[in-house]
């Protein structure tokens, strides 16, 4: 159980894999390879719900990396803390008990890392989710610098944690 | 040989349960004149996906029927075929498996308690909402789904869509020492299951008596999980291979699920119907920690259904300690040559019975499948129960009013399809 825990979200269509893509392109990263070992690990995390809690639990940074779909330039990274998020409204059921309500619970139970940091990077409007579909030419090209802003977040965690 | 390979998997057909329900209430002079529960659900084809595959595949294919209970698939498919190429599993292979069962129980029913019905009761519109007021016991729900989880991964390489069951037992037996830890933490978590009985027990649920069948396996000393004949409180006794002449599928216009009945009637599975008809195999302590909540079983009130759900949680627990304490690894499972033929496998699932027909040819693979999972079955009693419940909730309600009552009623069965979500669409005229 380390204390860094990076998680890809994400399914096996399209542009939503870009969770998942992600995190392997961390792990072949030299950077992400550089870390002591024990200190951090990254996974991908199909179900959302308890079991997202549970990955996340006991770690004290934990990275979410997911695709999404908010109106921005597709492509674009964005970062978000999760102990701030507001609650979202999404409906839930046993198949989806979706990712704001995930985080939503965590929070009402005290259940979440002191730090969760949400990198979402947003995938076009028009994105197809077949089976067969690569990653689409922005989203693909964003993943390098997705790498890298993981990397820079673990980084300045760890800097921080030092002073 | 060092040459990297890049590896893609591509599922060629979404396979996840879609849909929602609606419900259109036509009201005249005070009294239902037409009511009509609708789920409204992509073909999903999954009988028509398994023609033509190996009969060893079709474990693996059924467990992405269901991301709540793919081990119930699992488990119906692997005795169905085992029964048709009379293959004899071993103590240890039945033991293992109603111990991976237990496993789905817990985390299914858990689940459902907490974060799904429970709200209902207490005001809320959602788990996290309830969860700043009840921190303790949705704390408790997600420790006990945690739990089965475990309990699923030891036995499946990971909790949904697991791996690890094969037609004639298991890929592998788990190690001895991963057994251990997860007993200890079966023990540690008895009294979670034993409080929850009586949490639930002392919710104040609407007394509202019916009518109804129950359907659920009975098996000869054990509460059925994995094994047992068919039996209703109407009499029905049948052993698994006769079900097609008492059960009969329809269509209706309105609905895309298909429609079960029992004789003609519409009727009962899940948890309440298997305690109903077999309370009396359950074991000590579960036994007695249910006769302390003084609610006597066999019980005509659906909204038991909750209760029974935490019964089984401690039932599973239970089990699943006395499964696995003495646990030794062993042969995994059993093989020989397949046949051609029908086979027919029955468990219970967390929703209630779940049964498979698979017809094979004389090289192992399948030319037909037939599955009717316990949604469908429920389907004409939700129907029946939503009649029954609004009327006597009262006509005179807001639209608002008489859709969360709807919502109560169809939620309380656990439903594997969307509409067990705060989305019921409600159309309500009223002449």
């Amino acid at each position: 159980m380390t204390p860094v825990r990076v998680l890809g979200l994400g399914s096996p269509f399209g542009d939503d894999r870009a969770g998942w893509i992600a995190v392997e392109s961390l792990m072949r990263s030299d950077g992400f390879r550089a870390l002591p070992e024990g200190f951090a690990s990254a996974e991908i995390c199909d179900p959302v719900g308890n079991n997202l809690l549970d990955a996340m639990r006991g770690a004290r940074l934990a990275i979410l990396i997911d695709a999404a779909q908010s109106g921005a330039a597709p492509g674009t990274i964005s970062r978000l803390d999760a102990q701030t998020l507001e609650d979202g409204s999404e409906p839930w059921s046993s198949h989806g008990f979706g990712f704001s309500a995930t985080l939503a619970l965590g929070r009402a139970l005290n259940d979440l890392p002191q730090d969760v940091v949400v990198f979402l990077v947003e995938i076009p409007a028009d994105a197809g989710f077949e089976p067969a579909e690569n990653l689409s030419a922005p989203v693909a090209t964003a993943i390098p610098d997705l790498t890298a802003a993981v990397l820079n977040e673990i980084a300045q965690w760890t800097a921080r944690g030092a002073k | 040989m060092n040459e990297r390979r890049e590896i893609r998997i591509d599922v060629p057909v979404l396979a996840r349960v879609e849909g929602e329900g609606a419900l259109d209430l036509h009201i005249r002079d005070g009294r239902i004149e037409n009511l009509k529960f609708r789920i409204g659900e992509p073909p999903r084809l999954f009988e028509k996906f398994l023609e033509g595959r190996e009969a060893f595949e079709v474990p693996d294919m059924v467990a992405r029927i269901c991301g709540i209970c793919p081990v119930a698939y699992q488990m119906s498919a692997v005795q169905a075929l085992e029964s048709l190429f009379g293959w004899r599993s071993t103590p240890w292979i039945e033991a293992m498996r109603r111990a991976m069962y237990c496993g789905e129980w817990i985390q299914s029913h858990s689940l459902h308690i907490h974060l799904l019905a429970a709200p209902d009761f207490f005001g809320f519109t959602s788990a996290p909402e309830m969860a700043r007021d009840y921190p303790d016991e949705v704390r408790r729900g997600l420790r006990l789904q945690s739990l089965g989880n475990e309990l699923i991964r030891l036995f499946g390489a990971r909790s949904v869509h697991p791996v690890g069951v094969r037609v004639g037992g298991f890929h592998c037996a788990p190690p001895k020492d991963r057994v251990a830890r997860l007993v200890d933490r079966l023990r540690a978590a008895l009294p979670d299951a034993e409080n929850l009985v009586a949490w639930t027990a002392s919710i104040d649920l609407p007394k509202d008596q019916q009518d109804f069948v129950s359907v659920a396996l009975k098996h000869a000393s054990e509460y059925p999980l994995y094994s047992g004949r068919i039996v209703s409180d109407t009499g029905l006794d049948i052993p698994v291979d006769r079900y097609e002449d008492h059960f009969k599928e329809h269509q209706e216009a309105h609905s895309t699920a298909l429609y079960s009945l029992l004789e003609g009637r519409p009727y009962l599975v899940g948890p309440l119907a298997r305690l109903n008809l077999n309370w009396d195999r359950l074991p000590e302590p579960v036994r007695s920690t249910l006769a302390k909540t003084g609610i006597p079983f066999p019980s005509r009130n659906v909204f038991h259904s909750m209760l029974a759900r935490a019964v089984e949680i401690h039932l599973a627990v239970v089990e699943a300690i006395r499964l696995l304490e003495n646990y030794e690894p062993d042969v995994p499972f059993v093989s020989g040559q397949t046949r051609a033929g029908s086979g027919f496998g029955c468990t219970e699932a967390p929703r209630g019975l779940l049964w498979h027909r698979y017809d094979v040819d004389e090289n192992g693979k399948v030319l037909k499948a037939r599955i009717v999972p316990p949604t469908s079955q429920n389907q004409a009693r939700i129907a029946e129960d939503l009649h029954r419940s609004i009327e006597a909730f009262g006509l005179d309600h807001s639209d608002d009013e008489l859709r969360l009552h709807g919502e109560k009623v169809i939620r309380n069965y656990d439903p594997c399809i969307s509409c067990a979500t705060h989305f019921l669409k409600l159309k309500v005229i009223r002449e």
